[in-house]
């Protein structure tokens, strides 16, 4: 690449040889001239470089503040999303606003079919406020007062979400059919049974061996008292579902399917009043006894609370024993102590956390009080408003003993 | 949508159903809206109901032999204690099992809007549940032309369940008074067209 202005710079070295020289005054000119120009050209590449930088630092300026415009741009979007995403949720609770204030109407719709429901001869009553009170003074909770404020039968069936029976409280509609047999419109085409006794229903629900025949026998000697025995859990799958159609109810939210649910009930238990337990004329209360041992808590709840719902007025008498006393007794004798205390103490478990959860018409009792202490005698009579029996000596042991007599 | 006609309602007063109920016991293999829709378009009157309430309550209409023992030995005199008896005669508590299959009639009535419903829908049952049998046989002695009927995923080239499996099982202990429906591979429209040759055929 070199070799052509080698030789060039040789042909003009043997030119200058050849030609006259030039005077020392032109050479200078000439060098001052390169000099001048060279330093032109120096001064014009160290402008340029200045040049180059001022737009190097203005392209970085420029890239800074691209880079926050982008920034600025995504900044500007998410506001715009966050914006968006508060537009939807008020959107939302917008929905859920109507959503509510629709079911609201619906629950107020399934009031007034049920009124129609019970108006049209089925079970004429009043619907009381749902306010649980303790049971254990002389006056009865289950009796309304005029005072006491009309409840709405919404907040009675407000069914609450839960898998299973005893969580979602369903049965509260029991206040329904409180009143049914106070105030006197018993008198239903529809539900005859459930109609038949004047004063309600009345059931024992406990275990083998806990003296429930004494109790049994105390209670029939009330005038007009009906309790029938026990038939080994008869009714228990029935009651299962019964409560399967309530949770069906409850899950889909679907008033037919509650108002389906309710008719079901009241059929069954009207038609088991009827045929089986076939109550005697003019009785004023009637019902059975159940010992059947349950090991969980949801078949228990679920027979307890078909008996508690379906029946009208219905008290529950939950009879207790002392565990030990009970182990050792009859053919709880023959199985693993251990279990049968485990079993026991699950029952009186059961018993306690239903009777606490609907007080007005539920009851606990201990065989050992009831059978040694009028006072304790005097707490199951003022449960069933027999104010009659109060202070009345009848000692259940003495009259077992009369009538083996 | 057939009308519950004044004739229907009359005999489920007595405790029958003038249609042949169908019920159908959909495994969870089976989408149980896909069934659903299959069987409205095939005209049925579809009520769904949970397998544990069918077999609660044909658990609760057996159990009632047992009241119905507790009256015939009242009766009869035969030793059994009387705190054990409820207070009914035999004639009674016959009566009593005809009122609780009214009770359920009614229910189904009820959750059909007061339509005859042709149908009962057993969604999401798993084959494995061996109360199936029990359930079986007490549809069957209670209402004899009811057609039952197990949905299940599966194909068939002749339509025939293999017999060595849960589901042939339950085929040979009801005495293959239950059928099986292989789903898998149907469209809608063939199961439709399918369900509504078979409801046809059913009635």
């Amino acid at each position: 690449m070199s070799t052509k202005p080698r030789a060039r710079r040789a042909r003009h070295n043997t030119g200058m040889q050849d030609s006259a020289a030039p005077s020392r005054a032109e050479s200078g000119e000439e060098l001052a001239r390169l000099q001048a120009t060279a330093l032109l050209y120096f001064e014009q590449c160290r402008s340029q470089t200045a040049r180059l930088r001022t737009l190097e630092d203005a392209l970085a300026q420029a890239e800074l503040s691209l880079q926050q415009a982008k920034a600025g741009n995504e900044l500007k979007q998410q506001i715009a999303q966050i914006q968006k995403s508060l537009a939807t949720k008020d959107e939302l609770i917008s929905k859920l606003r109507s959503a509510l204030v629709a079911k609201e109407g619906a629950r107020f719709d399934l009031e007034l079919k049920l009124r129609s429901l019970l108006e049209r001869g089925t079970v004429a009553i009043e619907v009381r406020s749902n306010t649980k009170t303790a049971n254990h003074g002389t006056e009865p909770a289950n009796v309304s007062s005029p005072q006491e404020p009309a409840g709405r039968l919404s907040d009675g069936i407000a069914f609450a979400t839960g898998s299973t029976l005893r969580e979602s409280k369903c049965f509260d509609y029991r206040s329904m059919l409180t009143q049914l047999a106070t105030s006197g419109n018993l008198s239903s085409p529809r539900y005859p049974g459930l109609a038949a006794p004047t004063k309600g229903f009345l059931f024992v629900l406990t275990y083998p061996r806990s003296g429930d025949l004494v109790l049994q026998k105390m209670l029939n000697d009330i005038p007009g008292y009906c309790i029938r025995g026990e038939l080994g859990g008869a009714l228990e799958p029935i009651a299962k579902a019964w409560g399967e159609t309530v949770i069906a109810g409850q899950r889909f939210d679907k008033d037919d399917l509650e108002v389906a649910s309710l008719n079901l009930g009241w059929s069954i238990a009207d038609t088991f009043v009827t045929d089986v337990l076939v109550p005697p004329p003019n009785v004023k209360v009637a019902g059975f006894r159940s010992n059947t041992v349950h090991t969980d808590i949801e078949s228990f709840w679920r027979q307890a609370a078909f008996l508690y719902s379906s029946f009208p007025n219905a008290r529950l008498l939950f009879n207790m024993r002392d565990n030990e006393r009970v182990a050792r007794s009859g053919p709880w004798a023959r199985q693993p102590r251990k279990e049968v205390l485990r079993k026991l103490r699950s029952m009186d478990a059961f018993f306690n956390e239903f009777s606490n959860a609907y007080p007005e018409r539920c009851l606990c009792i201990r065989y050992d009080d009831y059978t040694s202490s009028q006072e304790a005698r005097n707490r199951i009579f003022e449960f069933l408003v027999e104010a009659d029996f109060l202070q009345r000596d009848c000692d259940p042991i003495a009259r077992k003993n009369e009538g083996r007599g | 949508m057939r009308s519950c006609t004044p004739l229907a309602k009359e005999q489920m007063q007595l405790g029958k159903l003038v249609v042949p109920i169908s019920l159908v016991v959909s495994d969870t293999s089976v989408d149980p809206s896909w069934v659903q829709t299959a069987l409205v378009h095939a005209g049925s009157t579809v009520v769904s109901v949970s397998l544990d309430f069918l077999c609660n309550f044909a658990e609760g209409a057996r159990r009632v032999d047992i009241i119905s023992n507790a009256a015939s030995q009242h009766e009869d005199g035969t030793g059994e204690p009387a705190h054990a008896w409820y207070g009914a005669d035999r004639v009674a508590v016959k009566r009593f099992r005809q009122h609780l299959l009214m009770a359920f009639e009614s229910y189904l009535l009820r959750q059909a809007n007061e339509q005859q419903p042709t149908t009962i829908l057993c969604p999401g049952c798993s084959l494995d549940d061996d109360r199936l049998v029990g359930l079986v046989t007490w549809i069957k002695d209670t209402w004899a032309t009811v057609r039952v009927v197990f949905a299940t995923g599966g194909q068939g080239t002749t339509g025939d369940p293999d017999q060595t499996n849960v589901l042939g099982d339950i085929l040979l202990a009801t005495q293959n008074s239950s059928e099986v429906w292989l789903t898998d591979g149907m469209s809608l429209d063939e199961a439709t067209g399918f369900l509504a040759n078979w409801l046809k055929e059913a009635l």
